[in-house]
């Protein structure tokens, strides 16, 4: 098994980029609609239907149904990824935000900011904690998922496991399965200390 | 420091009523606020105090009538703009919590681009005013203040850009008496200092009787007596009006109390005397007469002590 060390660090590599590229993606497609949801009761409830049947079709559902359409690959893996990640962020953007105290929204607004300022200054960095809370949740759960790219030639640990799992050999599989559990509970801590220092003034 | 002078403010007949309800919250409300007046909101709950006032830094939006601010109508305003040259004070209070003190009260400076020297000058000045010391409050965060050190950075916050208008919403409804009386006699005096005009709303009438230049009452949306606290008293225009001296208890305080418990030490100046055991209703009389001043008597008919309207409703507030 150290024989093949320097494959484990590799894939490992490979598995913390896919979990950062879904999550950035996912951050910065859920940020906004997040901020829809809060804003648009109207629009919120349809949305987040939307999202939660995304959210209930098992990852594995849609990853082959896209690799059936794009072929195989890293592009697929991410899009299931972000997919999956969508309901959870953007239901905890929405849910964050409704809960800054409506005095402090009010108090922005009678002090003369617009409303971009009232969201940049005010309503995120006041939610910020709660949201950070929803990512870490987001993270943890797409360590997992980014297994699946290795079942579409995709890169990451799950590249070990389901050739472990072909070839019936349990090294291999505890070589890949191991750094994914280590990688979830490291990134659950970090996430939480970062939480725990930007929650300084709650 | 330079005292902005502050502006006038005018409702012509405003009139609001929420969306799905039957009947108004404010109707057709009119009265005038000089420049530099302090004026009491008063009224029960219910009454639209709240929304009159946010109709001022639009807030909320009239459906009919004009708020004028400066002389300006305030439809032809822009909304943020104007916001940010009225300071506005919530009973939530809403201090930013994840801002230290000295950032939310440099909120409406940096809203306006001031330099960073002159903020930080600013933050001092304020907190000073407010008595918080800068050293010690500055860097701290909401949750590590107490309810009256709260109120008060509220108000440093809503003072920070020197507003012409003042809107002060129950400010200090969440604060014991004591503390209570201390931010009162505060905002007294800063909103005279600055020269600032001030709407402060209250459904204590104890609170409109120690601060008000003139009293605004409200029912139900309606106005129903606009006058100089001495007026309020002494010729109630309404039976509501009357009421609601009832449920305070006001004229009772005032003819259990005499002269001697609201007496401050002898002063200069023209007055009739009274004697030292005739009840402060009655002394009501003469301040209504014109008076400035009553001088206090004793049994020898000796001067021990001088009176002011603002000593007779201090000593039956503080009770
Ligand atoms: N956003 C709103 N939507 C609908 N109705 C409202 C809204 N805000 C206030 N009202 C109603 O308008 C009326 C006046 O409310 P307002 O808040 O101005 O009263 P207030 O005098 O400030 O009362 P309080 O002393 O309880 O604060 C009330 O009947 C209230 O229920
Ligand atoms: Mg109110």
């Amino acid at each position: 098994m150290f024989a093949h060390m320097h494959v484990v660090m590799m894939d490992t590599g490979q598995h913390l980029a896919l979990v950062a590229v879904a999550l950035a993606i996912s951050i910065a497609l859920a940020l906004p609609l997040g901020v829809l949801a809060a804003r648009h009761p109207t629009i919120s409830a349809p949305l987040l239907a939307a999202l939660g049947v995304l959210y209930t079709i098992p990852s594995l559902a849609i990853l082959a149904l896209l690799v059936a359409y794009v072929g195989l690959g890293a592009g697929p893996a991410l899009v299931t990824m972000v997919a999956y990640a969508q309901f959870v962020l953007v239901r905890n953007v929405a849910a964050a935000l409704h809960g800054v105290p409506v005095a402090q929204s009010d108090a922005a607004m009678g002090l003369g900011m617009s409303d971009a300022q009232r969201l940049m200054r005010v309503e995120l960095p006041s939610a910020f904690p709660v949201i950070l809370g929803g990512v870490r949740i987001a993270a943890v759960a797409l360590i997992a998922i980014a297994s699946l790219a290795g079942y579409v030639n995709g890169g990451g640990l799950g590249t070990m496991i389901f050739d472990g799992l072909q070839r019936d050999y349990l090294e291999e599989i505890l070589a890949g399965s191991i750094p994914i559990a280590l990688l979830a509970i490291a990134v659950d801590t970090g996430f939480r200390l970062i939480e725990r220092r930007a929650s300084r003034w709650r | 420091m330079n005292s902005p002078a502050g502006a006038p403010v005018r409702f012509e007949r405003v009139s609001v009523r929420y969306s799905g309800s039957q009947t108004e919250a404010v109707d057709a409300v009119a009265f005038d606020v000089r420049p530099g007046e302090f004026v009491v909101l008063l009224g029960p709950s219910g009454c639209g105090k709240s929304t009159l006032l946010r109709t001022v830094n639009r807030l909320v939006v009239p459906n009919a009538g004009r708020v004028l601010v400066g002389d300006k109508d305030t439809a032809t305003l822009d909304a943020v703009q104007l916001r940010r040259r009225i300071g506005y004070v919530i009973q939530a209070v809403g201090l930013f919590s994840h801002m230290t003190v000295a950032q939310n009260v440099a909120v409406v400076p940096s809203l306006l681009h001031w330099d960073r020297a002159r903020i930080d000058a600013r933050i001092d000045e304020l907190l000073h005013m407010v008595r918080l010391d800068p050293a010690r409050y500055r860097d701290r965060f909401p949750k590590e203040l107490s309810g009256g050190e709260q109120q008060r950075v509220g108000v440093a916050r809503a003072l920070a850009a020197e507003p012409e208008i003042l809107l002060m919403d129950e400010p200090f409804a969440a604060v014991d008496a004591i503390v209570r009386h201390a931010l009162q006699d505060e905002i007294a005096e800063i909103a005279r200092r600055l020269g600032t005009t001030v709407l402060f709303v209250t459904h204590d009438v104890d609170e409109a009787l120690r601060l008000a230049a003139r009293i605004a009452i409200l029912e139900r949306g309606r106005l129903v007596q606009y006058d100089a606290p001495l007026r309020i008293l002494t010729a109630p225009a309404a039976p509501f009006v009357e009421s609601l001296l009832d449920t305070h208890d006001v004229v009772r305080r005032l003819s259990l109390k005499c002269a001697r418990d609201a007496m401050q030490p002898p002063r200069d100046g023209a007055g009739p005397d009274v004697r030292e055991d005739v009840s402060l209703r009655e002394i009501l009389n003469d301040f209504l007469r014109g008076a400035a001043t009553v001088h206090v008597l004793d049994g020898n008919a000796r001067r021990i002590g001088s009176l002011s309207f603002g000593d007779v409703v201090a000593a039956v507030a503080s009770s």
